[in-house]
């Protein structure tokens, strides 16, 4: 038996070795994100959500704006994100300017949170360091071990943060490509909007148990895009953002954004994003003051 | 508690300590232990199916202690009848209840009568066909005289509940594994060394294998009347690889961790892709249900002697027995004809039991004829997975249909053809691994054993680094559906 016991000890030396490297990388890299994390927290706006949010300017807000929104960020690790800024001590986040739309109810969202898929696996690359590790609905305890998770030990958070793109006048088949990648991944990935629903929600008690002001914002879709997103997504939209009467919902979805603010099919270049991002602070500053 | 998850990997060291280390030697605590221990394992699927697996522990404990007892031999038949009338009443119930219904209410509405069986809204327990096989072989070893009835309740139970053996097999025999339960066990260090190597293999085969071809055989089969006959060939060749690493690298974990414990199980898998006939593959896939249904039905029934259609009558009732066994549907009644086809005129011809060692033993490679002969069997074999894989037997036709057409003779594409590269790469190491070590118990059991430390270990750890690299999508272990 010591025979044995020794000769697995030796067998897994490596192994420990190699687990308390990574894990360190792990740990350290948590550290520096504590430390970004708790600047983020000293501004006045927050604006979260996914690459649609990303275009808007954070410098055409009055007060003190970080845009912290990410591409192909599922509601999940938005809670979790600004769960980790309310967790920081004196946070000053008075508003949150969340990104809701469309296609935030698309089968790309159950992808993006389902780490078999390759968007699953890109997600947990960008949000391991905000999320729980094991015991949540993302990250499955055998998944501890795999290479996506070591990718993501090293890869570090993706910060998203603003993206100003001058591209104009979106081709017809740029606008296809981007609802496509949307709404027709893969048949087996049926909408999951419950999910969606649910981190709304949490969001939502998030933000008022911490007296924050929570802001929903659509952003303008193109006409070649909006054209073809079914009813149905635009009613999933309507039923979750009314469940929240007390809630400011700011929609651009009808606004007269034309082809040469837009960069392709659901997001807006710099200078849409000029004009919404205008137009939200004119709304922040009347009625939110 | 799945065998590749980190609670299994938590769970067996514990239990392993406690076994040695907490229980002094004594063969009695170590057999409480493990009982515990099995009750836990089950417990974490579904704590309240439990209670049947005592219950039907309990009921086949007693009445074996009867059918002894007994001193007429109509006495022994009733107490032997109540045993296997529950036993299978649970099997029919839970498994085979709703099939039986809708087989029913559809043959009737076919001849104009609309009646409603209704179905029941109930799970299927893990494990319940395995451990009531080993329940029903050991009364009918006790009425047959075969064996004594074991008097100690835990250790009977151990028989019956071992954890590595409780929810896929092998299906024990009391011949078997109750002397080794009832007996005192000494920690063996190359047994242990040698477990713990077959658990890695298992590993490798469920974690690489079989849930990485699973990912494009699920693609292919969901999607099959999107795809080529070329690509729904490909879809039953990562079928094939996702069964057999699924199914053998479940075995090998259960024997690896039994081994552990100083327990020998049965084996399952012998390399039965490297079979020269069907009657050989039959001899190395799943073999502890083979010779289950060999000596229980096939041998009781006449077994190959008797008339022609005496033989043919007996081939399809174990094969037809064998599919049905698998499940509820009639894809696997198929797939159990299919083989039952295949089988017949070997027997017929009195070469079923031509290749009873391994192919090619002492050489590194088979001859021609061989080669041919592991081909063919290999490929009648692929064709009888779509039947299994299928989702009904109209399906199954479907995909038949597609793969003979024009189209076979395309090139396969499907979405993530590229992703299978790196895979199917690795389906050809593992083939290699296992033509290497098809001479011994399971792939890796001597290779690397007279290397140096150094190579030994680094061909281990690269074991582990392609699970940790290639993980596939986790799949729940096949047959934990049977």
């Amino acid at each position: 038996m010591t025979d044995f016991l020794k000769k697995i000890i030796y067998f897994f030396i490596p192994i420990v070795i190699a687990t308390v490297v990574v894990s360190g990388v792990y740990f350290f890299t948590i550290l520096k994100v504590g430390y970004k994390l708790k600047e983020i927290a000293q501004y006045k706006v927050l604006i979260m959500g996914d690459s649609q949010m990303q275009r808007l300017l954070p410098e055409s807000i009055d007060e003190p704006t970080y845009n912290f929104a990410s591409s192909g960020e599922h509601y999940y690790f938005t809670y979790y994100k600004l769960l980790r800024i309310c967790k920081v001590e004196n946070f000053r986040v008075k508003k949150v300017l969340l990104g809701i739309s469309a296609h935030n109810f698309a089968p790309i969202y159950t992808a993006l949170f389902d780490l078999n898929t390759p968007e699953g696996k890109k997600s947990l690359k960008s949000y391991l360091y905000f999320i729980p590790i094991i015991g949540y609905e993302f990250i499955k305890s055998n998944e501890i071990f795999s290479k996506s998770m070591i990718q993501s030990i090293f890869l570090g958070p993706d910060w998203g943060g603003v993206i100003r793109s001058k591209h104009l006048n979106p081709s017809e088949s740029l606008i296809n490509i981007s609802f496509n990648m949307h709404y027709k991944i893969n048949s087996e990935h049926a909408e999951s909007f419950q999910i969606q629903n649910l981190y709304i929600r949490k969001i939502y008690d998030l933000c008022k148990t911490n007296n924050i002001q929570l802001v929903f914002v659509s952003t303008p879709y193109h006409r070649g895009y909006k054209m073809q997103v079914e009813k149905k997504y635009f009613e999933l939209l309507a039923n979750a953002v009314n469940q929240y009467k007390d809630i400011e919902y700011l929609n651009f979805l009808n606004s007269d954004i034309d082809s040469t603010q837009m960069a392709d099919g659901n997001h807006l270049n710099y200078f849409g994003a000029q004009i919404i991002t205008q137009s939200i602070n004119d709304h922040l500053n009347k009625h939110l003051k | 508690m799945f065998f590749n998850s980190l609670n299994f990997a938590l769970f067996l060291p514990i239990v392993f300590f406690l076994y040695w280390f907490a229980t002094k030697g004594n063969f009695k605590v170590q057999n409480l232990l493990l009982l515990v221990a099995s009750y836990c394992f089950y417990a974490c699927w579904d704590w309240r199916f439990l209670f049947l697996l005592m219950f039907s522990t309990f009921l086949d404990y007693y009445t074996g202690i009867k059918i002894s007892n007994s001193t007429t031999i109509n006495a022994k038949r009733v107490w032997l009848w109540i045993s296997v009338s529950v036993n299978l009443g649970f099997l029919g119930v839970f498994k085979y209840y709703n099939f039986f219904a809708d087989s029913f209410t559809a043959a009737l509405s076919h001849v104009g009568i609309d009646v409603s069986l209704g179905s029941l809204q109930i799970i299927l327990p893990v494990g319940i066909s395995f451990y009531t096989f080993h329940g029903l072989s050991y009364v009918i070893d006790i009425y047959k005289s075969r064996i004594k009835p074991e008097l100690n309740f835990v250790s009977y139970a151990v028989f019956v509940s071992f954890f590595p053996l409780l929810v896929a097999g092998p299906i024990e025999r009391a011949t078997h594994l109750l002397p080794q339960i009832i007996t005192k066990r000494t920690f063996n260090y190359s047994q242990a060394v040698d477990g713990l190597r077959q658990i890695l293999w298992g590993l490798f085969k469920k974690v690489v294998i079989a849930d990485n071809c699973a990912q494009f055989a699920n693609t292919i089969f969901n999607n099959s009347d999107a795809y080529s006959g070329s690509t729904l060939v490909l879809g039953a060749l990562f079928f094939t690889f996702q069964i057999y690493g699924d199914f053998s690298g479940y075995s090998d974990i259960a024997l690896g961790s039994a081994r552990l414990f100083g327990i020998e199980l049965l084996r399952n898998f012998a390399f039965p892709y490297f079979s020269r006939d069907i009657a050989e593959f039959w001899r190395r896939w799943h073999i502890s249900l083979s010779s289950w249904f060999r000596d229980y039905v096939y041998y009781p029934l006449g077994g190959s002697r008797g008339s022609l259609s005496l033989k043919i009558r007996n081939t399809f009732i174990i094969f037809l027995l064998s599919g049905f066994w698998h499940g509820a549907n009639w894809t696997f009644v198929v797939w159990g004809a299919l083989n039952a086809f295949y089988f017949l005129p070997l027997l017929l011809t009195n070469n079923n039991r031509n290749n009873i060692e391994i192919v090619a033993k002492g050489k590194m490679f088979p001859n021609y004829k061989e080669l041919f002969q592991m081909l063919i069997t290999f490929s009648i074999t692929v064709f009888a997975w779509i039947f299994f894989r299928a989702e009904n037997i109209g399906h199954a036709f479907q995909i038949v249909s597609d793969i003979f057409s024009i189209t076979l003779f395309s090139v396969p594409d499907f979405r993530g053809i590229s992703d299978s590269i790196p895979i199917i790469i690795l389906v050809v190491f593992f083939i290699a691994i296992e033509w290497i070590g098809r001479e011994e118990h399971f792939a890796i059991a001597t290779l690397g054993l007279g290397w140096k430390p150094i190579y030994r270990h680094s061909f281990y750890y690269l074991i582990l680094f392609l699970m940790l690299w290639f993980t596939g999508k986790e799949e729940q272990f096949i047959y934990f559906q049977f």
